[in-house]
């Protein structure tokens, strides 16, 4: 039988919940002895301050990144461009609309009295 | 704008994205980073855009609320729509950067959290636009005016809270052959944000005059 599956059996009603809190205690503790980095190595490590550059760029960093780096700056391309073309492309609907709308509305007044 | 500034505008800014790239494989690796670093010089300029876009989006709304102008409120609209757009953008390559650099996707820092949020209440904004039904505008304009003030909670938490982004020294200290390519990929973004807007903001203009004629047309009918 498992831990967890001692520990609900043994958390019976009427005290059930301090009990449980008890038990969880305790593997808290355990867990913290056990791997006492477990708590810290959420805390993220300090901020870079400053990017400093290096010559050469070591051989085992090229390939995995150029990917990434071709997808991010493919991306912009794609959304900034096609966002664009997406504008204009409305903007020749409406001024067409517009042309037409003048039309009627000249008409209509050509034939006011 | 004059459709002859927008069109210059358009050439430069085609010419500068042109030659952005050779500039940004010229400049040196980063010490850390190496070649994934070389997001940074797309990834924070459309940040810069995107907080740019947020700010004429909130002021425009100030003034339509307070002034009633409905120009302001066409140049809201634009500007919105473009927040969101350079918003996505940051979101997109952020993640391609920070899956190489930190191996992960997303970390949940503070500064990706309220990005986000940022992206979210723009997005809320063009939503509430396009179905709020009659009155949105000054709920809309509102949401902005809130936007815009997250804006800087958004720009310093880096130094506020622990996070894995780098701090906002850096870009002040940058060396000057990472600085020039940076710079310049900045004002290309800004060339191409300023055309976007210009476009958009006729589209605006455009529409507006179609809701005028079709009420006349309206009226003439009726009358």
């Amino acid at each position: 039988m498992n831990q967890f599956a001692l520990v609900s059996l043994r958390c019976r009603p009427g005290n059930l919940v301090q009990r449980c809190v008890r038990v969880g205690l305790v593997m808290l503790v355990v867990l913290w002895v056990a791997h006492p980095g477990a708590f810290g190595a959420q805390q993220p490590p300090p901020a870079q301050e400053e990017f400093v550059p290096i010559d050469e760029l070591p051989p085992e960093d090229r390939l995995p990144a150029a990917p990434f780096l071709i997808a991010a700056y493919s991306i912009v391309w794609i959304l900034a461009f096609g966002y664009f073309w997406l504008v204009s492309r409305r903007l020749t609907d409406v001024e067409r609309e517009l042309t037409e709308l003048s039309r009627r509305v000249g008409q209509d007044k050509g034939k006011a009295p | 704008m004059n459709q002859r500034i927008l069109t210059g505008l358009l050439v430069v800014g085609a010419v500068m994205f042109v030659v952005a790239p050779v500039l940004i494989a010229l400049a040196p690796y980063e010490s850390t980073m190496g070649l994934v670093q070389k997001i940074f010089y797309f990834h924070v300029p459309v940040w810069f855009m995107m907080f740019l876009a947020v700010f004429i989006c909130g002021i425009a709304s100030g003034v339509y609320l307070f002034k009633e102008k409905p120009t302001a409120d066409r140049l809201a609209v634009s500007a919105a729509e473009l927040a969101v757009l350079f918003g996505l953008l940051g979101l997109t390559t952020g993640p391609l950067w920070a899956r190489v650099s930190w191996g992960l996707w997303w970390p949940w820092d503070a500064r990706t959290t309220l990005a986000l949020i940022l992206e979210m209440n723009f997005i809320a904004y063009l939503l509430l636009r396009k179905y709020g039904g009659p009155g949105s505008e000054k709920l809309a304009a509102g949401l902005a005016i809130f936007g815009m003030f997250n804006v800087p909670f958004v720009y310093v938490s880096v130094n506020v809270w622990r996070t894995l982004h780098p701090q906002t020294t850096v870009v002040p200290t940058l060396p000057l052959e990472m600085g020039a390519p940076f710079w310049f990929s900045v004002l290309a973004y800004l060339i191409l944000f300023l055309v976007m807007l210009g476009v958009r903001r006729r589209l605006e203009e455009q529409r507006a005059v179609i809701d005028r004629l079709h009420l006349s047309l309206e009226e003439g009918y009726s009358s």
